[in-house]
């Protein structure tokens, strides 16, 4: 559980008392991020807009307004970082993204069936962790995530956002975010801050040949409007009216050339796994246990002490200071950055901890086909210790990637069919309707008014009168226990069973009563679907 | 257009090892309009009524004057047909011989039927096989009939036909048509007549008294007119590996659906449910899922209604498996309502088969169980038809005599009435 340590805001007069800072100087806008915040509820842009690289990253000076956006410093000649998602880099949003609701049927967690929209699995009826809950980013095949819930918390507040270039180690962005528990709306706003960095931090990369000074200066300056635009997404997210404002972490790593860059505010974490050496952390926790570290108390002490776990620095609306931590690592050999949150590492706080976590998954029969597959085995790791929190685990390979094996070629879920409707049967040909006796007694004229039966519409030569006369039916039940009723005549139709009857029953002379000319049956068959009747009315008398 | 809703009434924790869950479904339709008015197709109504010797001059006369009544119901434009049955079947309206054999309904085909109906007299027997055949081919004459509903009328068992005769007649006429069916008086059998209403997504009742046709036959026309959703079908899906234990309707009636399920796709089975009007209909889903850890959960049926392609209301029946035994041995109350409804509608159904077989003494025990689950479950109309029948000692323990002179018309009425239910009482 992420808490933040309220004992410990630094208000600008601690600050002033531990040295940090000169209560007399102005509050300058922009270097008091109290002020410089946009006030809450206002709207927020996402970072691809945001106003960044209005100032030269290396020394400082403004651009001209009517500059062109790449043209390079005119102070000290560095290149202009590039606003907006450069072409080629990759980012993957699956939850808050309209788009996604378009996207095809996400693959079931348990059968790999199609999961309705219901969140339920069509095949298994497995239940589905919501996306909030339960998502994977996988820009590129070096570079994924997993995001998940865990088992204890009702809500995933941790939130991930990945971006990265296809070619492997050149350009790639992980940012985690975890959202303080003891806060409102922290999922949203987490998630919000995470993709906010993750936009600027896409849209910043320094490109061209600068010196390594001014890439360095120029990586640091990105990471610092990121974090500044997840303050204001976090802060842009909790309600106005909200008392306990919105919070959350901030851990951000970029890959750029091989180099990693990194920031990190809170407790989030950012592990460096060389493949050959010993596991390092290059993030530095803002936390209670890490402040008594600091003061010379173990490791083991200080993480078990009493508010352990209170962050000392967050994002949000009550933040008082958002300055991330910063550094840099140009790695010599390969190995694997892993950014993530401390449901993760709760379970292995060590570096060496977390690296032998990470080999463990790596390593697991089946051979992972994926980094996505590495980190869920990582994420299924840690609820198995317990699951106690949001867990987030983010990873990118520098390096091969001959350690994967290739990915299946998943069999579609079968798509649901349902019954064609059933066609309208064809009339049946050979029916005759039977008459009863009572009818021949009744004046035709009274019963039969041909112009309100269906109208026959086939102009055909009628047929001639049948040769012989209707086969004589019998005349009646066998085993009746009534008296048959008395036939009308020898016309009377045969059986009004629908089972045929070999010839059509001998034209009446009152059928001439009807003035439509009698279709021929074959009339029938040729459109079964136009209405035809053969107007055979009793005899009138 | 139609609107339908459904809610899930269910406990869907299921013990350690539990397999079987069991739901109550309820789908609801409002604004069904009347027959024929959503534009899904035209609609077909035949009123069949029994002109066998038996029914006699005054019951002859009052069931032409339903028969008219039923008529005078019939909306305008509604596709229909007379049908005379005694040992056959007769089409005295529309006169036609052959080609199309229903008229739509206008002033004119409504007083030509009704003038058709007064010529009617009572001769010969009964073979309701054949009605049901000619109906079925009636229907079929006319292209386009999306709704096809037939009222049919009879006095007394169907002796001119062989029960072989009748079941194929009714298996002829599955899936093609709905029908009412009424016995007027005491001689017709009710488990003759109720085998044609279920089978064809119909209702069976008596109508003790002859005066009553006309009231009963208006109030069918008018019930079958007001049904504006042609012909719906209840889809139950099911997860892989899932079995249908049973579908039932059990609300307003229990019906056994089970056996009439048609495969939509290799999980999920349709089932007719024929036409709605503005009601609500309850049904009872057990499904049986192979055992998953506790704290897993699961669906275990989606239920849903479909007209033609289109899904209109979905539930969602859930397993939980969980190890809280406050959580798992908890009943569904509705669940068990209607389980104990549909036990009553068998123990009436048994137990007076049994009387009549002379078997009094299960049929006293049978009995006695059903006044029971009829106290238990509130089911007022069954406790006061049974009562009718058996002299009640004690309702709670089921204790009870089988009355020594029984009106034939309240034991048939105590029959045909065993499969309706009452809803909880909330």
């Amino acid at each position: 559980m992420t808490e933040k340590w309220t004992r410990f805001l630094p208000t600008k007069l601690e600050k002033w008392l531990l040295g940090d800072e000169d209560p007399s100087s102005p509050a300058a806008g922009s270097s008091d991020p109290l002020l410089s915040y946009a006030p809450p509820g206002v709207e927020w842009s996402p970072g691809g807009d945001a106003q960044v690289g209005a100032q030269c990253p290396v020394c400082g000076t403004a651009y001209p307004e009517d500059a062109p956006p790449d043209a390079a410093c005119e102070n000290c000649g560095a290149d202009r970082p590039v606003g907006g998602l450069p072409p080629g880099l990759a980012t993957q949003t699956g939850y808050l993204d309209p788009d996604a609701m378009m996207q095809p049927r996400r693959p079931c967690s348990a059968c790999g069936g199609e999961v309705d929209i219901d969140g339920y699995c069509m095949t298994c009826g497995a239940k589905q962790a919501s996306e909030r809950d339960h998502f994977r980013e996988e820009p590129a095949r070096w570079l994924a995530g997993v995001c998940d819930r865990g088992i204890r918390h009702a809500r995933n507040e941790d939130a991930m956002a990945l971006a990265a270039g296809q070619e492997p180690g050149i350009r790639g962005v992980l940012v985690v975010c975890d959202g303080v528990s003891t806060s409102i709306d922290s999922d949203v706003a987490s998630l919000a801050g995470a993709q906010a960095a993750r936009d600027v931090l896409s849209g910043n990369q320094p490109k061209g040949l600068g010196t390594p000074e001014s890439r360095t200066a120029a990586m640091q300056q990105a990471l610092v409007e990121a974090c500044k635009a997840a303050n204001d997404a976090v802060v842009a997210h909790t309600a106005l009216d909200s008392a306990n404002a919105a919070s959350a972490t901030f851990a951000a790593a970029v890959v750029s050339d091989r180099q990693i860059f990194h920031a990190n505010l809170g407790d989030s974490r950012i592990y460096w796994l060389p493949d050959q050496g010993e596991p390092v952390q290059l993030s530095l926790d803002h936390s209670v246990a890490q402040a008594r570290m600091d003061e010379g108390i173990s490791r083991e002490e200080a993480e078990n002490g009493p508010d352990a776990h209170a962050i000392t620095k967050w994002l949000g609306r009550d933040s008082a200071d958002t300055e991330p931590h910063l550094g840099e690592l140009a790695p010599e050999g390969d190995g694997w950055l892993l950014v993530c949150s401390d449901g993760l590492w709760n379970y292995a706080s060590l570096p060496g901890e977390v690296g032998q976590v990470f080999t463990n998954a790596l390593t697991a029969e089946p051979q992972p086909t994926s980094i996505v597959d590495v980190a869920e085995r990582m994420v299924t790791w840690a609820n198995d210790q317990g699951g106690r929190d949001n867990i987030t685990v983010s990873l990118a390979r520098l390096g091969g990637l001959e350690m994967l094996a290739p990915a299946p070629e998943r069999a579609p879920a079968p798509v649901p069919v349902g019954p064609r409707p059933e066609d309208a049967e064809p009339i049946e040909d050979a029916l005759v309707f039977e008459q009863p006796d009572w009818a021949a007694a009744a004046p035709a004229a009274d019963v039969h008014t041909p112009d309100v039966l269906p109208v026959p519409t086939q102009a055909e030569p009628p047929r001639p009168p049948a040769d012989a006369p209707a086969p004589a039916e019998g005349t009646g039940p066998t085993e009746g226990d009534s008296p048959v009723p008395p036939r009308p005549s020898a016309q009377a139709a045969p059986a009004a069973s629908n089972d045929g009857i070999p010839a059509a029953p001998p034209r009446s002379d009152a059928g001439a009563t009807a003035p439509e000319a009698p279709a021929p049956r074959r009339a029938a068959e040729a459109t079964p679907t136009t209405p035809t009747a053969i107007v055979d009315t009793p005899p009138a008398n | 257009m139609a609107q339908f809703t459904s809610t899930v009434f269910q406990n869907e924790f299921l013990p350690d090892g539990g397999t079987d869950v069991n739901a109550i479904v309820t789908v609801d339709c409002q604004g069904a309009g009347a027959a024929g008015s959503s534009g899904s197709g035209a609609v077909g109504e035949i009123i069949i009524v029994d002109t066998s010797g038996s029914m006699g001059e005054m019951n002859m006369r009052l069931a032409k004057q339903a028969a008219m009544v039923a008529v005078d119901n019939i909306l305008d434009g509604t596709w229909f047909a007379i049908i005379a049955g005694n040992h056959k079947a007769y089409l005295p309206y529309p006169m036609v011989r052959t080609g199309t054999g229903m008229v739509q309904a206008s002033d004119i085909t409504r007083r030509q039927a009704k003038d058709a109906i007064g010529l009617f007299r009572s001769d010969g027997g009964t073979a309701i096989g054949s009605w049901l055949n000619l109906a079925k081919a009636l229907f079929n004459s006319v292209p386009g009939l999306a709704q096809r509903h037939a009222i049919l009328l009879t006095d007394g068992e169907n002796h001119n036909e062989t029960p072989q005769q009748l079941d194929a007649a009714i298996r002829n006429c599955v899936g093609q048509f709905q029908v009412d069916a009424r016995g007027v008086g005491v001689d017709w059998k009710v488990e003759e007549i109720r085998r044609i209403a279920q089978a064809l997504l119909g209702t069976v009742d008596i109508i003790p008294s002859a005066y009553d046709m006309p009231a009963v036959f208006q109030e069918l026309m008018q019930k079958a007119m007001a049904r504006g959703v042609a012909d719906a079908q209840l889809r139950v899906w099911t997860p892989q590996g899932a079995q249908v234990l049973f579908v039932r309707q059990v609300s307003p009636t229990v019906e056994d659906l089970s056996g009439r399920g048609v495969a939509i796709n290799p999980l999920t089975m349709g089932y007719p449910t024929g036409s709605w009007g503005d009601e609500s209909r309850d049904y009872h889903v057990a499904i049986r899922l192979p055992a998953k850890a506790v704290g897993q959960e699961q669906l275990a049926a989606r239920v849903q209604l479909a007209i033609g392609q289109d899904i209109l209301t979905q539930g969602l029946v859930k397993a939980r498996w969980s190890n809280d035994a406050s959580l798992t041995a908890r009943i569904s109350p509705e669940v068990a309502h209607y389980t104990g409804q549909t036990e009553l509608a068998s123990a009436i159904q048994e137990g007076l088969a049994a009387k009549a077989a002379g078997d009094d003494r299960t049929a006293t025990t049978k009995l006695g169980r059903a006044i029971q689950l009829a106290q238990q479950t509130g089911n007022d109309e069954a406790t006061a038809k049974l009562r009718k029948v058996v002299d009640v000692e004690d309702a709670v323990t089921g204790t009870v005599r089988l009355k020594r002179s029984v009106d034939k018309a309240d034991e048939m009425a105590l029959d045909t009435a065993s499969t309706k239910t009452t809803r909880i009482r909330s």
